[in-house]
């Protein structure tokens, strides 16, 4: 249940224009480190992720922060439900868009592998303990632990561990735009209004949400939806990739819509009972 | 691993307080580890120092 009173989310914008060039490992060990130092109380930015836009439910007493990354083609805005909790009401939580998303302005590099590092950065620079992350966000969030980047528990909610595990449709229009180029997700930015009544949620809310995906600029859609099957290729699957990470981490699926259980290609992971 | 019955196609949306009491569960595990890494922090000086706090 939400709370009585609603948060007052902090909605900071960026509109500085962003040239990101891919990470080394050495960035991305320093992101991981800057992390340690970020949970120990001191504060560095680093600077790259700083003019994402972000909203932010601050309690003055929060000492623990939790960093939240939506899904492909959504924004910040998608995290307001979670934000509202009233359980998470001591928590600092901190959902951004991911660059490039929602219209944003998109770094050259949109593969997984340089939102996973920058990701990190902005994790350390502003203490994060927690990373959740929602469909592709679950991926960055999944990388930037594999990578070494952040290494405190994940939540990762609907992640596709490979191509298979993702939705057909989305599969389909990744072939699609091989020959069509950006106009497949044209088309889906122009149909997300529609195709969303089937969420079980208020309508007024529903509108909300789908404006912020027709935000989206169907040509920066396709490079990002390219560099995520890409990613998911080249590992075959990335299940291994998250239990090598050693990292505590949560991984919900449903039974069916958001590409259903991931495959789990040999990796291990404990099934919770008890949570639906 | 946690299976939702029927479909789901945007948990944080639809089910924001499963999440919320995933983050929590999460968010008490970073505390366990650190006062985990405190004690041990603590066990080691009182190793250094003989045990007498000097």
């Amino acid at each position: 249940m939400p709370h009585d009173t609603p948060l007052q989310p902090d909605l900071r914008s960026g509109s500085e224009d962003m040239h990101v060039g891919g990470g080394s490992q050495d960035d991305i060990q320093e992101a991981g480190q800057a992390g340690a130092l970020v949970r120990g109380g001191a504060a560095v930015t680093s600077g790259e992720w700083t003019g994402w836009e972000r909203r932010e439910s601050s309690p003055a007493d929060a000492v623990q922060a939790a960093l939240l990354l939506p899904g492909g083609m959504c924004t910040a805005v998608q995290y307001e439900e979670l934000m509202a909790e009233p359980a998470l009401a001591g928590v600092r939580m901190i959902a951004v868009t991911v660059p490039g998303m929602g219209g944003t302005p998109a770094p050259k590099d949109l593969s997984i592998e340089n939102l996973a590092r920058l990701a990190a950065q902005c994790a350390a620079d502003l203490g994060c303990d927690v990373v959740v992350g929602f469909s592709m966000g679950a991926n960055i969030a999944l990388e930037m632990a594999a990578s070494g980047a952040f290494c405190g528990p994940l939540v990762l909610l609907a992640p596709s561990f490979s191509r298979a595990d993702e939705a057909v449709f989305f599969r389909l229009l990744d072939r699609l735009a091989r020959v069509l180029g950006h106009l497949p997700f044209a088309a889906l930015l122009k149909m997300m209004g529609p195709a969303m009544k089937r969420m079980p949620l208020p309508p007024d809310r529903r509108e909300v949400l789908a404006a912020e995906f027709r935000r989206n600029d169907p040509h920066i859609v396709r490079r990002g939806v390219r560099y995520y099957f890409q990613y998911l290729d080249r590992h075959g699957s990335v299940a291994s990739r998250l239990c090598e990470a050693d990292v505590p981490a949560w991984v919900v699926h449903g039974e069916r819509g958001d590409g259903g259980a991931p495959a789990m290609n040999g990796a291990r992971l404990r099934r919770v009972p008890g949570y639906a | 691993m946690i299976t939702l019955p029927g479909a789901s196609y945007f948990t944080p949306n639809e089910e924001p307080a499963l999440v919320a009491k995933l983050v929590i569960e999460a968010l008490d595990q970073v505390r366990i580890d650190q006062e985990e890494q405190r004690s041990v922090h603590r066990e080691g000086d009182e190793t250094s120092y003989g045990g007498d706090g000097k």
